[in-house]
């Protein structure tokens, strides 16, 4: 056959075949070595074995930081008003809100010389307010009529209108004649690094910090206001030269944000404590609240946000945060936007066109609620089961959650409970929509040792109540 | 005139002292905000425990004249010794600002003020580290330190680290007597030479039970267990059994991706047996029985496991079972044909 194809084949033809399966053979190794690599990493970790300390208490669980939600400015109007029922049965604490400027109609006139009509934007403030939460408002983007050809994502032509314009906004909402809201927070623009909101930069022509200095003097020019915040930058992830920048900027800054799109919840956890650390040497700003102003685990679009893999995530990052968290994590979205029919928008409810329902993510902050009180000692964390222990009144908690971000990973997870006093428990285990039940439990040695199944996705409530 | 003059200097001399008293002072107390002036100390300095104790030693500041804003605490101690089982944060210290975290031999927090307008002043103790003593030390003690990392931020200061002095603790631990009470240390779950169980009877009172709870509901009145015993490899229509009071009515729920529900009857022996119509799916399962009695109701449940091969070799492997293993080779095998391809190709050209 060699012999054959030496003599019949023409050298031509040889080499063109060689080239062909090179070509060819390339892409597909490394598609099998990227397969292999991935296969191989999710194959690594280690399975949970929780134990909890009875005895040991520690700080207060901290509930309020998520009920923060994030709208987008997916529609030109008040997106929340047709879902503010569901909105306030999520207890929101804060609501955040962007596009206050480009799609609302704040903004006419001409440079030095602008007139304000802030009704529909009102009429958002007032939707959230209606929900029990404070409003974040994010000052973006550039009203046309100020901005440089008349583009709402470039500087303006003239740095004075745009403090006009802040001055006002912060007057209309904080002031004590005005609307006279309490405890406003004000965040200069929207995920400023992103190309399609701006590109700005910490310095030159498109210098975010110019944007941030101008805008802190029209907060600072505001008369007659209740208190308010007022910080940034909001920038698509925690960027640390974004953070130093503002932090030198010598701007007023009374809190830092950024967002966080992350698929691993275990990076919530190291932002909080790299921020923290980067502002040691800023003692008067180390103080700051942070605020993760919007969360979810792609920036993308995805059909998973509608199903137990984003409501295991989102569990799995207020796991990462429950102790020296933020001051806020927003969850994005609220409300899906109009064109989500195929169930891949950011919502927690889908749009009112779409049936107005509530998804997965949706039910999870009441759930963990439940985990109010006093933190207790929780070891023995895995890769893919997380949890934590609370104690409230005569109950002990465990919170456990099982996210697998790239599968579907089941264990059973032991739970050991030690320093309980002997006695008869009642014990129950609740599950996210799963099961629920009820058994009572006697120990003499104070230590009680389940096994808990614990599906991919899925999240539940172990509770121990002494009889 | 003399007299006037001299009446003037007096009284200027008497303004002057307490003017100068007061400024001298003032700059004295600017010199000492100035400067860093801050400790740290663990208290107690110095411990003694037996083997298996559990105990705390508090971190306590004394900021010297300094406004504290936060405290970043990183200790280090000998993890063969020790064993770091929490921190927290103290009075004097109202907020986290980055949870604590605890590895094999070293434990950090940062703890703070709650605003620039309540700094932390004084003395007091801002963290609490909770250690468990594990191996005696011997003659020569221990020691739990900071580590040179630690930092201090004072407000208004010119250098943000105030830090000035750290003092550590010396722990001893000795022998544990036989009266100690020792306390339970669970061993993380990758350290066990054998598969972890896939189930264990969460209630039951079979003898069989492992679990050191006692494990009944209402004194062993309801109980319920699998025929073939097995629960870690149960068939797909395995025969759940029970013991219930005498004629009574049960009720049987099967939990997992279905939910089956059954009633049944215990018999004059107080017996019950039920047999699902349908194959279960693979998998993890759980199954309740209840029924009413004179004092209310009683449950007992059970979790089994459905075990097909598939999935037992996942499980057991804590193997994702995401992926395909086929659709990872199948590219694999295509990429070998053409290397060999091209190698063969490539020796023909040669030749």
């Amino acid at each position: 056959m060699t012999s054959f194809l030496r003599k019949q084949a023409p050298i031509n033809f040889t080499k063109i075949v060689s080239v062909v399966a090179l070509i060819v053979f390339l892409p597909l190794l490394m598609v099998a070595i990227w397969q292999t690599t991935v296969y191989i990493s999710k194959a690594t970790g280690t399975n949970a074995n929780i134990a909890v300390d009875a005895s040991n208490i520690l700080e207060p669980v901290q509930t309020d930081f998520y009920h923060a939600f994030a709208q987008g400015g997916e529609e030109a109007g008040d997106m929340i008003a047709p879902v503010a029922t569901q909105v306030k049965s999520l207890a929101p604490r804060i609501i955040r809100v962007d596009h206050i400027y480009d799609h609302y109609d704040v903004v006419s006139g001409s440079s030095g010389n602008l007139s304000y009509n802030f009704d529909r934007l009102d009429q958002v403030v007032s939707t959230i307010v209606s929900t029990g939460a404070k409003p974040l408002l994010s000052l973006s983007y550039m009203p046309s009529v100020i901005a440089k050809d008349g583009s709402v994502i470039n500087p303006p032509n003239n740095w004075d209108d745009w403090t006009a314009v802040i001055k006002r906004t912060i007057e209309h909402y904080s002031g004590k004649g005005e609307k006279n809201l309490g405890g406003v927070y004000y965040e200069v623009w929207n995920e400023p690094d992103l190309d399609q909101f701006g590109k700005w930069k910490m310095g030159g022509e498109k210098s975010y910090l110019t944007l941030y200095q101008y805008a802190a003097k029209g907060a600072s020019q505001a008369t007659n206001v209740n208190g308010f915040m007022f910080g940034g930058p909001a920038t698509t992830g925690l960027y640390k030269n974004w953070i130093i920048g503002l932090a030198n900027s010598g701007s007023r800054i009374d809190f830092f944000s950024w967002h966080s799109y992350l698929s691993n919840p275990k990076q919530f956890f190291k932002d909080q404590q790299n921020v923290v650390s980067w502002l040691m040497p800023y003692p008067g700003l180390s103080l700051k609240p942070k605020l993760v102003t919007e969360f979810g685990f792609t920036g993308s679009k995805s059909n998973a946000y509608g199903t137990t893999y984003a409501a295991a995530h989102t569990a799995a990052t207020i796991r990462q945060l429950i102790s020296g968290g933020p001051q806020y994590l927003f969850t994005f979205e609220i409300v899906d936007g109009p064109t989500q029919t195929d169930g891949s928008g950011w919502g927690l409810i889908s749009h009112p066109t779409n049936g107005q329902k509530a998804k997965p993510r949706y039910y999870v902050f009441s759930f963990i609620d439940a985990m109010k009180g006093n933190r207790v000692q929780l070891s023995g964390e895995g890769t893919w089961v997380t949890g934590f222990a609370s104690k409230r009144d005569n109950t002990l908690r465990i919170f456990l959650v099982n996210f697998d971000a790239s599968g579907s990973h089941v264990e059973q997870t032991p739970v050991t409970i030690m320093n309980l006093d002997p006695g008869t428990y009642v014990y129950k285990e609740r599950f996210l929509f799963g099961r629920s039940t009820e058994t009572e439990i006697t120990t003499g040695d104070g230590i009680i040792k389940k096994t808990v199944v614990m599906n991919a996705q899925t999240m539940g409530i172990l509770e121990l109540t002494k009889k | 005139m003399k007299k006037v003059i001299f009446f003037i200097i007096a009284i200027l001399l008497l303004i002057a002292v307490p003017v100068t008293v007061y400024m001298i002072g003032t700059n004295q107390e600017l010199r000492s905000k100035a400067a860093p002036a801050t400790s740290l100390a663990l208290n107690p300095s110095s411990i003694t425990k037996k083997v298996g104790d559990i105990f705390s030693l508090e971190v306590q500041i004394d900021t010297g004249g300094n406004n504290v804003a936060l405290a970043e605490l990183h200790l280090v101690y000998d993890a063969t010794k020790l064993e770091a089982q929490s921190i927290t944060n103290g009075p004097l210290a109202p907020r986290i600002a980055a949870s604590g975290v605890v590895g094999a031999g070293t434990v950090s927090i940062t703890v703070g003020a709650n605003s620039s307008a309540q700094p932390i002043k004084g003395t007091g103790t801002i963290a609490i580290v909770r250690f468990r003593s594990m191996v005696p030390t011997g003659d020569v003690p221990i020691q739990v330190k900071f580590d040179s990392t630690t930092y201090v931020s004072g407000l208004n200061e010119k250098q943000p680290n105030v830090l000035v002095n750290t003092s550590p603790a010396s722990v001893s631990i000795i022998e544990d007597s036989p009266t100690t009470p020792v306390i339970q240390k669970v061993a993380p779950q990758e350290e066990s030479p054998s598969p972890t169980p896939l189930a264990t009877p969460t209630l039951s009172s079979l003898p069989a039970a492992t679990d050191s709870a006692m494990i009944a509901t209402s004194s062993g009145i309801l109980t319920v267990s699998l025929q073939e015993g097995a629960t870690e490899s149960a068939t797909s229509r395995p025969v759940i059994q029970g013991k219930a009071p005498p004629g009574s009515t049960v009720t049987i729920v099967i939990h997992s991706s279905e939910t089956i529900t059954a009633i049944v009857t215990a018999d004059e022996n107080g017996n019950f047996v039920y047999t699902p119509t349908t194959d279960l799916s693979d998998g993890s399962h759980q199954v309740i029985a209840s029924t009413q009695t004179s004092s209310g109701a009683v449950t007992s449940s059970m979790d089994f496991t459905v075990m097909g091969a598939s999935t037992e070799e996942s499980t057991m492997d804590a193997m994702p079972v995401s992926g395909s293993i086929s659709m990872t080779l199948l590219p694999l095998f295509i990429g070998i044909c053409f290397v060999i391809a091209g190698m063969f190709f490539r020796w023909f050209w040669v030749v």
